[in-house]
């Protein structure tokens, strides 16, 4: 038993793969003349949403300073697009690993335009954060041995770990790009990442999509276990990626790390992880993977 | 040492009995690497200095010992 026999693609996936690299290649562009790059961007202002800062709604806030507040709004954006930096290469490298593989020939014209996008966003992401930040916040995850898992498992958990991150990072672009009160440079990067995204996270819903039937019609019912509590710890653990001790450091917060303790288990925050993972929730309940 | 024991232990409520210093963490998934940003957080609250993770591989992470040696060498 190998991959190759398990994955079948159906007729709304191959649609789907020849209409999203139509509007791919529509829509290309060249991201290295597309963005205006000041020699500063304005530190009087705030950097991200007040609604997507990991303090909103949090009793803790009324502890900061204005100061404090606006250099937390600077870092916590920098830190957003380091965690993009981080997260394309952990997804390009899962990617590269299965284009122009049996098993992947319907999705691989997509996967072209999903690995050329996302090594521009990078490109983006890093420019910015060193700039105007002065550096990448380092990487926090781990390379860890997989669970063994047969390869439909695999591929639904590699899969659904690229469209959870998107679709979080999606509410993000979304809200920032339309938000007024940011720096221009900012609404621009948000507002061009969000438009690629529409397309990957289309894809990605497919491909997940597919994937979790091919699952439950060849796997264990302990197997088909595994890929939902994995998908929802994953959410979970997503989020709280979002709150960076580093970050509160350079904001100049005191004892960092108890802060983010308390943002954690603020009640005021469960809306908030909630709305920024609705899109994750309301697609895998369709798809019949959570409950 | 024992915050780490009793953080490991909320993470993994099935878990009865002990955990031996040399017992193997990571094969028995007590730590993975979805909770691995809060477990690396913690203990660099415990050992108040930062971890640098670029230098490090899960082996440093694998069992109570190691753990104790690298990062909390003072306890
Ligand atoms: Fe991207
Ligand atoms: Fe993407």
């Amino acid at each position: 038993m190998t991959a190759v026999t398990e994955l079948t693609w159906d007729d709304e996936m191959r649609t789907a793969v020849d209409r999203l690299t139509h509007t791919a290649e529509e829509n290309y562009y060249n991201p290295y003349q597309t963005f205006e790059w000041p020699d500063h961007i304005d530190e009087s202002i705030p950097w991200m949403s007040a609604d997507l800062m990991t303090v909103h709604g949090t009793e803790a806030a009324a502890e900061l300073s204005s100061a404090q507040r606006l250099a937390l709004s600077k870092w916590e954006s920098i830190h957003f697009y380091s965690l993009n930096v981080h997260g394309i290469r952990d997804l390009m490298t899962e990617v590269v690993a299965r284009i122009h593989t049996p098993g992947f020939e319907i999705p691989t014209p997509f996967f072209h335009h999903f690995l050329g996008e996302e090594n521009e966003h990078m490109w983006f992401f890093a420019e910015f954060c060193l700039r105007y930040g002065g550096k990448i916040y380092p990487d926090r995850t781990m390379a860890f041995p997989r669970e063994p898992a047969s390869p439909v498992v695999d591929h639904f958990i590699v899969f659904s770990r690229i469209l959870i991150f998107e679709i979080i990072v999606d509410y993000f672009n979304s809200r920032m790009a339309a938000d007024a009160t940011l720096p221009e440079t900012i609404r621009a990067i948000n507002r061009v990442h969000h438009q690629d995204e529409s397309r990957h996270i289309a894809f990605g819903c497919h491909l997940v999509r597919v994937l979790f039937d091919r699952l439950r019609a060849t796997c264990e019912p302990a197997e088909v276990e595994q890929a939902r509590r994995y998908v929802a710890r994953y959410i979970e653990s997503s989020l709280h990626q979002m709150y960076s001790v580093d970050a509160y450091r350079d904001a100049g917060i005191d004892r960092p790390a108890a802060f983010r303790q308390r943002l954690l288990a603020d009640p005021g925050r469960r809306a908030v992880h909630d709305a920024f993972a609705g899109r994750a929730y309301s697609f895998y309940r369709r798809i019949g993977v959570l409950a | 040492m024992d915050e780490i024991r009793e953080w490991i232990r909320s993470r993994n409520p099935s878990l009865t009995g002990d955990i031996g210093e040399d017992d193997d963490l990571i094969e028995a998934r007590l730590i993975d690497s979805l909770d691995f940003l809060d477990f690396v957080y913690l203990l660099e609250e415990v050992s108040g200095s930062p971890i640098d993770l670029q230098q490090l591989s899960v082996d440093d992470f694998r069992t109570l010992g190691r753990i104790r040696k690298r990062f909390l060498p003072a306890e």
